[in-house]
């Protein structure tokens, strides 16, 4: 096992910046997810961690050694891809039982290993099998085993579970849990679906363009997201954000007809221009009465989603631009289209971004104070 | 504007579409299906009637016909056809020369087929490596354009560089401290030579032949058994060469025929235009030049005609052969 060093990772493909300046360190078992929209460099910067891929620059080291010149064979990583990329002339027990044979582990180890992992994976009575005539929940079982039956000191997965329906993938995740609590071999999942990032990691680096936005627990990632892009991009759906100039009152801070604050967030908006981004997740608003110490929204409904257990309400600020809003609302909330509403959130909801840098303002840790 | 034009659009599809229905309804009504059915066949067999006359012709007919006069005593200057039965067979089997040239033939094949896979899956495997696609391109032409020009030139350019006094085949044993052979004119050397030449020809085509083959081995696999700890023999040895050997069976069956019929190239070589190909002492005389020098030197159009059939056989025996370990070792997808 193994304590993963990216310092200032980078990777040009000709003149195209692909991974830009990652920093990130990997404790020993930790289960840290890669996750970001299409194309922004999470599986470059995984096949850079398995050796597949030159660094272009920056170092990148395995338990405090360069490997940066170590070719991917002698890095002793499993990994799974996304298309399971099986040996499809082999049956199982030759898929499983590849790796330890190249590395000349001798053969009656090799069966006891491979049974191991088989019974682990629940593959016994598929030894025989090759792979075209096995689901697409047992090949994918069978990817697992071939990473894990080498004791690999690192376990990278791309998309693993992106092929299977969405039924077995919620039961494939649990299990890679499982076996993740259970062997606690240091891991790096890419995903660009936060649902796994946030139930499976440890931690999550969330990754835009090639460049890393946030490094932090789900929770952290959540609840204090560093800027707009991660805000928006976490959550379903992600979090409402309006740009809005605001202005102070004798007790409260109001943004137009369309949103009220209290005055103690005088002190975060200071730093802003006029204007600042107001963020405020779907969940965090109701239909409620909202006390001195609440925000108060007013928008325009223009669709009412109902969903059984929830009410979704789309709507838009009165403001200049009628910038978009999205409620997840108790479902016994009663709204008709084209009415007008009054939404309330507690202050603790409140994120505030620099309008200009998108980057957070520090408004819940004042709050919390 | 816009939404106008839409609406014509639409209009037209549907009025397309009640024509095809009145015009099914129609043919519904007047034809029986099996006669439409019929009808349609007809049209079919009458298009592909030229190109099935043209193909019966100049291969079928032939084929058929060799087949006949090799059991017959015939000549194409004379009139008088008599059965023989298998007299033909007979006398072949009795010569010498015959024998000679199926060893020569099979020593011929034997070298050349192995060679053949072995150079243009090496080469193929270089260029895979070595070039990105830019450099590859040019490459991959380099090596392709012998198979494009024709054997018969460029077999007279080996003649030269065989040429045991001022050729660059010995210009270059003698750079390399070996001793000059007599290529061509000695008995041993000469059908190496030529298998030279026919190498140079053709691995272009297998080369490519070859790179599709390649292209089609994913590369997560390789990717995997990297990270898995293979080094790059054992890769080769159970992921690549496995995986290839659909390309494999059909190079050995595509060469295999080629060089059993392999006869351009030798007849130049061994001095055809001037007489005597197949020298010295016979020792470049294949099964496929015997064949010709029976029927258009010699005359004996029947005996020419069983050897045919004869070279035939074997060429089928062999592909049978191949076929068989093919269905046992060969992984299809
Ligand atoms: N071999 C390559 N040559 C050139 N550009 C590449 C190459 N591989 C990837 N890229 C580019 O690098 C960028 C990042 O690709 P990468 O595969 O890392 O994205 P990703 O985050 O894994 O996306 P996805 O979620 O779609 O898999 C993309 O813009 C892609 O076009
Ligand atoms: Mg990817």
């Amino acid at each position: 096992m193994a304590q993963i060093t990216l310092n200032n990772v980078t990777k040009y493909y000709g003149s195209d910046l692909v991974v830009k300046e990652v920093n990130l360190k990997i404790e020993d078992g930790e289960f840290v997810a890669l996750l970001g929209p299409s194309g922004c460099g999470k599986t470059t910067t995984l096949r850079m961690i398995a050796g597949l891929e030159k660094l272009s620059s920056g170092e990148l080291s395995y338990d405090g050694h360069l490997v940066n010149d170590q070719p991917a064979e002698d890095r002793n990583v499993g990994m799974v891809f996304q298309t399971y990329a099986l040996y499809p002339h082999m049956n199982v027990y030759e898929n499983l039982s590849f790796g330890l044979r190249s590395r000349k582990v001798p053969k009656s180890q090799v069966r006891e290993r491979v049974e191991k992992v088989a019974a682990l994976l629940e593959l016994s009575q598929l030894l025989k099998h090759k792979p075209k005539e096995l689901s697409g929940g047992q090949r994918q079982r069978v990817a697992l085993g071939r990473a894990i039956v080498g004791q690999p000191k690192v376990f990278l997965m791309d998309e693993p579970l992106s092929n299977l329906d969405a039924n077995l993938r919620d039961r494939m995740r649990a299990e890679l849990a499982k076996l993740h609590s259970r062997l606690a071999i240091t891991t790096v999942y890419v995903t660009h679906d936060q649902g796994e990032a946030l139930t499976l990691a440890d931690r999550i680096v969330v990754m835009n363009k090639g460049r890393v936005h946030q490094i932090g627990t789900p929770h952290e990632i959540y609840s204090y997201p560093v800027d707009t892009f991660v805000a928006s991009f976490i959550g379903s759906p992600g979090m409402n954000l309006w740009t809005l100039p605001w202005a102070r009152q004798t007790n409260c801070i109001t943004s137009g007809n369309s949103l009220r604050l209290p005055r103690s967030f005088e002190s975060v908006l200071e730093s802003t221009s006029e204007t600042a981004t107001f963020g405020i997740r779907p969940e965090h608003l109701s239909v409620s009465e909202p006390n001195e110490e609440e925000i108060e929204i007013f928008c325009k409904a223009e669709v009412v989603e109902h969903f059984g257990s929830h009410v979704m309400l789309h709507g838009r600020l009165e403001s200049e631009g009628e910038p978009l809003l999205v409620a997840r609302l108790d479902p016994d909330a009663v709204i008709n289209r084209g009415q007008k509403v009054r939404l309330s959130a507690p202050s603790g909801a409140l994120h505030i971004f620099d309008s200009v840098t998108s980057e957070r303002l520090p408004t819940k840790e004042l709050v919390l104070i | 504007m816009t939404s106008l034009d839409s609406v014509k659009v639409i209009d037209s599809q549907d009025q397309s579409l009640v024509f095809e229905e009145v015009i099914v309804k129609k043919r519904k009504r007047f034809l029986p299906a099996s006669f439409n059915k019929i009808k349609e066949r007809l049209v079919a067999y009458g298009l592909m009637l030229p190109a099935l006359a043209v193909f019966f012709a100049f291969f079928y007919f032939p084929a058929l016909f060799l087949i006949y006069i090799s059991f017959f005593h015939w000549n194409i200057f004379s009139s008088q056809t008599k059965f023989v039965g298998l007299a033909n067979f007979k006398v072949l089997f009795n010569q010498p020369l015959f024998w000679h040239s199926i060893i020569t033939s099979a020593y011929y094949t034997l070298v050349m087929i192995p060679a053949t896979v072995f150079l243009s899956l090496g080469i193929a495997l270089l260029l895979k490596e070595g070039f990105t696609s830019r450099k590859g391109g040019f490459w991959r032409g380099a090596i392709f354009l012998p198979h494009v020009t024709p054997i018969v030139a460029t077999s007279i350019i080996w003649v030269w560089i065989f040429n045991p006094n001022f050729g660059l085949a010995n210009f270059v044993l003698k750079f390399l401290h070996l001793p000059a052979l007599g290529w061509l004119q000695s008995q041993h050397w000469a059908l190496p030579a030529v298998m030279i030449d026919s190498l140079w020809h053709s691995l272009g085509l297998y080369v490519i032949i070859f790179l599709a083959g390649l292209s089609n081995v994913p590369a997560q696999l390789i990717e995997v058994a990297r990270l898995e700890g293979a080094k790059k023999y054992r890769i080769f040895r159970r992921i690549i060469w496995p995986l290839i050997s659909p390309t494999t069976f059909f190079v050995v069956v595509l060469s295999t025929v080629s060089t059993w019929q392999a006869f351009s190239q030798i007849y130049t070589m061994t001095g055809g235009p001037h007489g005597g190909a197949g020298g010295p002492a016979f020792s470049t005389t294949t099964d496929a030049l015997l064949v010709y020098q029976t029927a258009f030197i010699y005359e004996h159009f029947s005996l020419a005609a069983a050897m045919s059939l004869v070279l035939f056989l074997i060429i089928l025996v062999l592909t049978i052969i191949q076929k068989i370990i093919s269905d046992r070792r060969v992984f299809y997808r």
